[in-house]
């Protein structure tokens, strides 16, 4: 497969520079990447603090979208919104493998429409039935069918 | 022993690593049954990993003869002939592979595809070593000869920075020659970030790596730009994007691997 060759290419571009608020943690394989993001405006919500993502690639990459959440470590916290769970699922039409993703998406701008996201976010909560979601976390993240009801967010 | 059980012996001998056993095997079949092309392709397999290049060529020719779409015979053939140092020959015979892979649907189209973009790599490297060679040997000649009449030409000293300078000269030369390595985007597929094999343009006017935009239609029947439906019967061959990548690659090989 040809996803190794992918990702070498996605990380020479990522060392040439990222957007403002967006870093790379680390990539130390072709399995697993960690990026930072930060909100760059004056939203209240996210001001002044950074958030961690990690992302997973199959061998199907990028044919297949990657796994991506956010993950806890020592001041990165899982941030407040109506679509993240609180054990870092993001609930997002771009990263669910029917068709919301697309090959040409990359790592780079996964970051930037989850940048976006959170810049555009008023609403300090979580998604309804967070806390049995949250509960059920054996479950794969692929197979987690997600309900886009809520149009306003 | 039939024929056809001979072969099966030769598999298994082959499956368990022993090729000399299994390269007999083959052979004894071919002997039984000279007409099933199964059995000369197995042993161009076989010898191919024994390194008889010369006989891997033999046998595909063989298997091509008694079956023109044998998409293991060209494909084995172009890798033998790469191995032997042909590979403008090399490339041909893969590139067939590659359609009747196309054709035949068969689930090697990626690795095949890969192995093409590889042998015109390897193209590059040898044409460029070749020009390497007969420059560096030509630069040498200039400058002995420079030397040689430098006391005609009222240089009456040739001190290490004359030298030094003499070869800032032809090594700039060199280095600008080298210096640029960018790939032009429109040569660039979104999907594989490479540049393109056989390019497809669909019809919202983008175009795509044929193999891995057939991947992509598998799970998903949408332009992967635009979102828009499409499928595997809108798309259509670039052939002068195809021809672009092709003399690209042909001056730079290195962008294989870029």
């Amino acid at each position: 497969m040809f996803h190794a060759k992918r990702l070498q290419k996605e990380l020479s571009k990522i060392h040439q520079g990222l957007p403002p608020g967006i870093h790379l943690v680390a990539a130390n394989d072709f399995q697993e990447w960690q990026m930072d993001i930060e909100v760059l405006d004056e939203n209240p919500l996210y001001h002044g603090k950074t958030y961690r993502l990690n992302f997973k690639f199959s061998s199907n990459y990028p044919i297949e979208a990657p796994e991506v959440m956010f993950i806890r470590a020592t001041d990165r916290d899982i941030p407040m919104h109506p679509h993240i769970y609180s054990n870092g699922v993001i609930c997002l039409d771009l990263l669910s493998s029917g068709n919301g993703w697309s090959p040409v998406q990359s790592v780079e701008s996964v970051c930037m429409s989850i940048q976006s996201m959170l810049t555009g976010n008023t609403k300090n909560e979580r998604p309804d039935g967070d806390d049995q979601f949250v509960l059920r976390t054996n479950r794969s993240l692929r197979n987690i069918r997600f309900v886009y009801d809520d149009p306003t967010v | 022993m039939k024929a056809e059980e001979l072969k099966n012996q030769g598999n298994a001998c082959y499956a368990a690593g022993d090729y000399v056993g299994a390269e007999k095997f083959y052979t004894q079949a071919i002997i039984k049954d000279s007409t099933n092309a199964a059995f000369f392709t197995n042993r161009a397999l076989v010898r191919l990993r024994m390194d008889m290049y010369d006989q891997v060529i033999d046998d595909c020719l063989k298997a091509i003869d008694l079956s023109a779409n044998s998409l293991k015979a060209y494909s084995y053939l172009g890798q033998a002939q790469l191995k032997l140092g042909y590979p403008n020959e090399s490339l041909s015979s893969t590139l067939r592979a590659y359609e009747l892979a196309i054709a035949q649907r068969s689930p090697s189209v990626g690795a095949i595809a890969t192995t093409c973009l590889e042998i015109k790599k390897k193209r590059w490297e040898l044409s460029e070593e070749r020009r390497r060679t007969r420059e560096s040997n030509f630069a040498m000649r200039n400058a002995r000869l420079i030397l040689f009449f430098a006391p005609l030409l009222g240089v009456r000293r040739i001190t290490p920075e004359k030298i030094q300078t003499l070869e800032d000269v032809f090594g700039k030369a060199e280095a600008e020659r080298y210096g640029k390595r960018e790939v032009p985007d429109y040569l660039i597929d979104n999907i594989t970030f490479s540049v393109m094999l056989d390019p497809v343009i669909t019809i919202h006017g983008h175009s795509y790596d044929r193999v891995t935009l057939l991947d992509h239609l598998k799970r998903s029947p949408t332009d992967p730009l635009t979102r828009e439906p499409l499928t595997e019967k809108d798309l259509r061959p670039n052939l002068a994007l195809k021809a672009a990548c092709e003399s690209f690659l042909k001056e730079n090989g290195w962008a294989v691997d870029w």
